[in-house]
């Protein structure tokens, strides 16, 4: 009896010890998430979700801002703004403009950069909260300011998706890219270039803790 | 009629119960009770006395209050350490650093291994000492 109590006094120390550390470790493993939705029909996550952004280029020569809305407050919020509508705005060079034709990767038409100067900030990055409906929009200024056109990512003619947001790097998308038509509403002529304004979007995810052997 | 079934059922299980509930112990002995006189066979276990080491004690003890410390600590240094929300960057992101108070708690969690091993090789000594009777 009186072996059987040292042994139980001495085992349920370890019991004890092992068992918190255990429940400890599992208390470090990563949550499984509900689907994420990032793409024309909805921007929703099922937890607070910081996105950074990256602005790619612009063609065209409307001048453009982005921005995400909350589709449930209506707040919106700008991600990138242009502050000339291209990188050679106003130096005299000549502009080959070619509407209707996807220029990215080119500087045809209206090139806008960071580089160039047209926007200012390469990266930006919003949370969202969870469970709320988001969409990107777009707004865009005429040179002379007669036509200003606005435009949401809830329409495919507006915005196409590409990638995903854990998706790495594929065939020069990092992430998700969302490339812009302006003039994304449904009209007879209506161009469907998709350059007007691209970003991209993630690309690597949160890192779980090391795992502990 | 009902009655009678249920008590059947009862009974029955129990005996199942116990039947499952008794350990098969191989090397159970059992008293002679053949013949007039009734010896009671069953092995003395002499009080060796051999007690524990006050230092093994003392380690054991010690290392339990560690842990608990340590685990305690390892718990706030995660929970200061995780970010409100999840992140999408645009570069590879690097996993975040094991926190000092969790590093400790593995350095026990091997301190205790050692010791489970000590002990085990206690109790195999002490199982085989020649102080049994049979």
């Amino acid at each position: 009896m009186r072996q059987m109590k040292r042994k139980n006094f001495r085992t349920a120390g370890f019991k004890w010890l092992l068992g918190a550390i255990a429940v400890g470790f599992v208390g470090v493993a990563t949550p499984v998430h509900a689907e994420d939705m990032f793409g024309n029909e909805a921007v929703q996550f099922p937890v607070d979700t910081t996105v950074e952004f990256e602005f790619k280029e612009s063609h065209g020569a409307y001048l453009s801002t982005l921005g995400v809305v909350n589709l449930d407050t209506g707040e919106q919020t700008v991600l990138f703004q242009e502050v000339k509508p291209y990188d050679a705005f106003g130096s005299g060079q000549p502009q080959s403009s070619s509407p209707g034709q996807n220029n990215i990767g080119t500087a045809i038409d209206f090139l806008g950069t960071v580089d160039g100067g047209a926007v200012q900030n390469r990266l930006s990055e919003y949370t969202f909260k969870a469970n709320t409906r988001y969409a990107f929009y777009l707004e865009s200024v005429s040179p002379t300011g007669q036509t200003r056109r606005s435009v949401r990512s809830t329409t495919n003619l507006a915005a196409a998706f590409n990638g995903r947001l854990d998706g790495g790097t594929n065939e020069e998308i990092t992430g998700v890219r969302i490339a812009w038509d302006d003039a994304g509403l449904p009209q007879p002529g209506k161009d469907e270039d998709f350059d007007d304004f691209v970003i991209e979007a993630g690309g690597f995810p949160p890192v779980p803790c090391p795992p502990i052997r | 009629m009902h009655t009678i079934k249920s008590l059947g059922w009862v009974v029955g299980l129990s005996i199942v119960a116990l039947g499952i509930a008794a350990p098969a112990r191989a090397d159970r002995s059992y008293s002679d009770i053949t013949g007039t006189n009734i010896w009671n066979n069953t092995a003395p276990v002499f009080d060796t006395d051999d007690k524990l080491d006050p230092e093994l004690t003392a380690n054991i003890t010690r290392l339990n209050q560690e842990s608990q410390a340590a685990f305690q600590a390892c718990g706030a240094a995660l929970t200061q350490q995780t970010p409100t929300s999840r992140r999408f960057t645009r570069q590879p992101q690097t996993p975040p650093a094991v926190p000092q108070a969790c590093q400790r708690l593995e350095q026990l969690r091997a301190e205790v291994e050692n010791l489970r091993t000590t002990l085990q090789q206690k109790d195999i000594s002490r199982a085989s000492s020649g102080l049994r009777t049979w």
